[in-house]
């Protein structure tokens, strides 16, 4: 205001002037406020973009994570009735840092009295190497881990790992298998199915009743110890659809517990041994004539005198001596007459025939190559080759396959590959012989049960029909008199058959209870009996009353017992 | 408007992270819930074994396996004798010809 002059009037119409500082002032003002601004604006901007406008690469969307369901890395696997065959655990394996420890003797001392398992030598080597990392103990349980935490020993640690465990133990270790440490399946369906199993978290339902298969693993238990046998194997499958209820082999072992296995308990008798079945083999004798249409039921053989055949002789056990029409020869097992029924409808034929019941090749079935038996057949396939084993010798074949030829020629016709899966895509049979033959057969199999030698296989009111075998063991080039497989395969109810169930004894000694018999007809029959009075309720079979005349006439079949003469009926 | 858009961010933000935290907390726990879920069904299985119950059964109940002669075909049970009413003298209901005849009770144990 120095060295100017302005009226009053004046300066209140003009603006005074403006000193220069402030004018510069006042663009700094100008120009930090409008940076200001347009930085403000630059964030609203911004946000309106971010916020307003849809995707963006900035902005930034939630994906709802799946749902929280607890993942193991490998799946359950279920009976048919959903019961827990196996499923994984989170286990805890101790380690330690050997370098970390100062006394290694205590340390050890400390660990094997939680651990008693382990040897205190072994854990103090361990402890008392060179090394910066060694293993002490996989798959600790809950309590263990914790006891070892209280120890408060730095040097030791944990690491979560999990561990597969089979709640039923030993009573499924054939057919479920087990897997090693490291969570490979290395035998049974565990191993054929692995990649599948760990691929995928839905559990694995198997056609295994456990209920079944632990009563059927019972009975053949019972029979190791009472006939001081040296193994036992036994079936229950589905006549319908070839689905395996029950498969046990004995000796068995626990695949929780991997050092009860060995190479013997390991193997698999229902699948991977092949056997001469023996007289079991008569029922596809007799079912082969049937359909070949050469014989009748009523028409038989003479079995007055054995066979000879080059350096051969086919004899009866407990000969009959005479004429055996064609249900006496199944009722008395007579390996005379199942030798000239096989003869007379022709090698060629027998094996075709054999060739369609699946016993001449691998079964297919959900386990590994290596744990199914290849059957051995003659060739090449001779007369006598046809004779043999019309009466079940001179061929082997795996109880599995067995069990499913019968379960053919019984249910009507149809044969179908067994299965261990409960839901199986290809479910297609194939016809092998036709309505009237099947029945035909179960008619037979009944009188064998109500009339032969399989009267201890007859479950009261479950209509148990069925046939018995003893196979002499073979032995270098020739047999063993008095070594013998022991079995019975038989079905129920026999007028609709719905279950198959096959065991077999392996060298089994006759006792007290038997008179000393060691024979498929004392041994196995009442078994296969006694497992069918017990499972037939759990599987939902009814009761037969045997004496109603509609069950009576399905079952009913008349036996010739003396040659052309047909008034010699004993109708059964 | 620039005030009031950032407060509303923020406060967005810090609702949504707090959300999240609360949504871990609790996957966390499902997880931890079925896992234990997944053991005790283990335990579950492993104490229904079939050899354990059947030992159990055996030691602790009176009961034992039904067998076929000690059950009876629903079909099988006449129906009760109607009362006679005087309309049709001594009629009672007639066995049906198709009925099957009641099978044999050989044993009918009452524990």
């Amino acid at each position: 205001m120095i060295g100017r002059q302005s009226p009053p009037a004046r300066r209140t119409r003009r603006k005074p002037p403006v000193p220069a500082e402030i004018e510069i002032a006042r663009i700094r003002l100008m120009v930090a406020g409008s940076l200001a601004i347009a930085g403000f604006l630059l964030v609203a901007t911004r946000l309106t973009i971010v916020t307003v406008l849809p995707t963006t690469e900035a902005t930034r969307t939630l994906h709802p994570t799946k749902p929280n369901t607890y993942s193991v890395s490998r799946a359950n696997i279920l009976d048919r009735n959903g019961l827990l065959l196996a499923t994984n655990l989170k286990t805890f394996s101790l380690y330690a840092n050997p370098n970390m420890i100062q006394h290694p003797k205590s340390t050890a001392e400390k660990i094997v009295a939680i651990l008693p398992d382990l040897r205190i030598e072994t854990v103090e080597r361990q402890l008392g190497e060179k090394r910066s990392f060694v293993w002490i103990k996989r798959g600790l349980t809950p309590e263990q881990k914790f006891k070892l935490n209280k120890l408060g020993n730095p040097a030791l640690d944990f690491k979560t790992e999990e561990k597969r465990f089979y709640p039923a133990g030993r009573v499924t270790g054939h057919v479920v298998g087990f897997t090693n440490i490291d969570n490979r399946g290395r035998s049974g369906f565990e191993r054929k199915f692995d990649r599948e199993l760990t691929t995928t978290s839905t559990p694995y339902s198997l056609s295994i009743d456990l209920r079944v298969q632990y009563i059927i693993s019972q009975a053949l238990r019972d029979a190791l110890k009472n006939f001081k046998a040296i193994g036992a194997t036994g079936i229950v499958m589905d006549a319908n659809n070839g689905q395996v209820i029950a498969m046990v082999s004995l000796p068995d072992f626990n695949p929780n517990d991997l050092s009860s296995t060995n190479d013997k308990t390991r193997f698999n008798q229902a699948t991977h041994g092949v056997y001469e079945m023996g007289s079991t083999f008569k029922i596809f004798t007799t079912a082969m004539a049937l359909e070949s249409k050469k014989i009748s039921i009523q028409d038989g053989y003479d079995a007055s005198q054995p066979i000879r055949f080059g350096r051969f002789v086919i004899r009866d056990y407990r000969a009959k001596n005479r004429w055996l029409s064609l249900p006496e020869i199944l009722i008395h097992s007579s390996n005379i007459g199942s030798a000239k029924m096989a003869l007379d409808v022709g090698r060629h034929k027998q094996r075709d025939f054999l060739e369609r019941l699946g016993l001449l090749e691998k079964p297919t079935l959900e386990l590994e190559e290596e744990e199914i038996g290849s059957p051995i057949t003659p060739n090449p396939w001779r007369d006598v080759n046809a004779m043999t084993i019309g009466y079940g010798h001179g061929i082997a074949v795996s109880p599995i396959q067995i069990t499913s030829a019968v379960a053919a020629v019984i249910n009507g016709g149809i044969f179908y590959g067994p299965t261990l899966l409960l839901n199986r895509s290809n479910l297609g049979g194939r016809r092998v012989v036709s309505e009237k033959t099947s029945d035909q057969i179960r008619r037979l199999l009944r009188v064998v049960v109500t009339n032969g030698s399989g009267r201890k296989a007859d479950a009261a009111n479950y209509l148990v029909g069925g046939k018995t075998g003893t196979a002499e063991k073979v032995e270098g080039r020739g047999y063993k008199r008095k070594a013998v497989r022991s079995s019975f395969v038989g079905a129920f109810p026999m007028n609709k058959p719905r279950y198959v169930v096959f065991a077999m004894i392996d060298e089994p000694i006759g006792n007290k209870d038997t008179l000393g018999y060691a024979t498929g007809g004392w041994v196995a029959a009442p078994l296969v009996g006694r497992v069918i009075s017990r499972i037939a309720p759990l599987l939902g079979v009814k009761p037969i009353n045997h004496e109603n005349p509609k069950v009576q006439n399905q079952m009913a079949i008349s036996v010739v017992t003396k040659k052309l003469r047909k008034k010699h009926f004993a109708s059964f | 408007m620039a005030v009031v858009a950032g407060v509303g961010l923020f406060t967005l933000k810090y609702d949504v992270s707090e959300s999240e935290e609360w949504l871990a907390t609790l996957r966390l726990e499902t997880n931890a819930h079925n896992q234990e879920i997944h053991v005790l069904k283990a335990e579950w299985a492993y104490l229904n074994r079939p050899d354990r119950l059947d030992e159990l059964g055996g030691r602790l109940l009176v009961l034992e396996p039904p067998l076929a002669t000690q059950t009876i075909a629903i079909d099988d049970i006449p129906f009760r004798p109607q009362p006679n009413l005087g309309l049709n003298p001594g009629n009672t209901v007639p066995p049906a010809a198709d009925r099957d005849p009641p099978p044999k009770l050989t044993s009918l144990r009452v524990p």
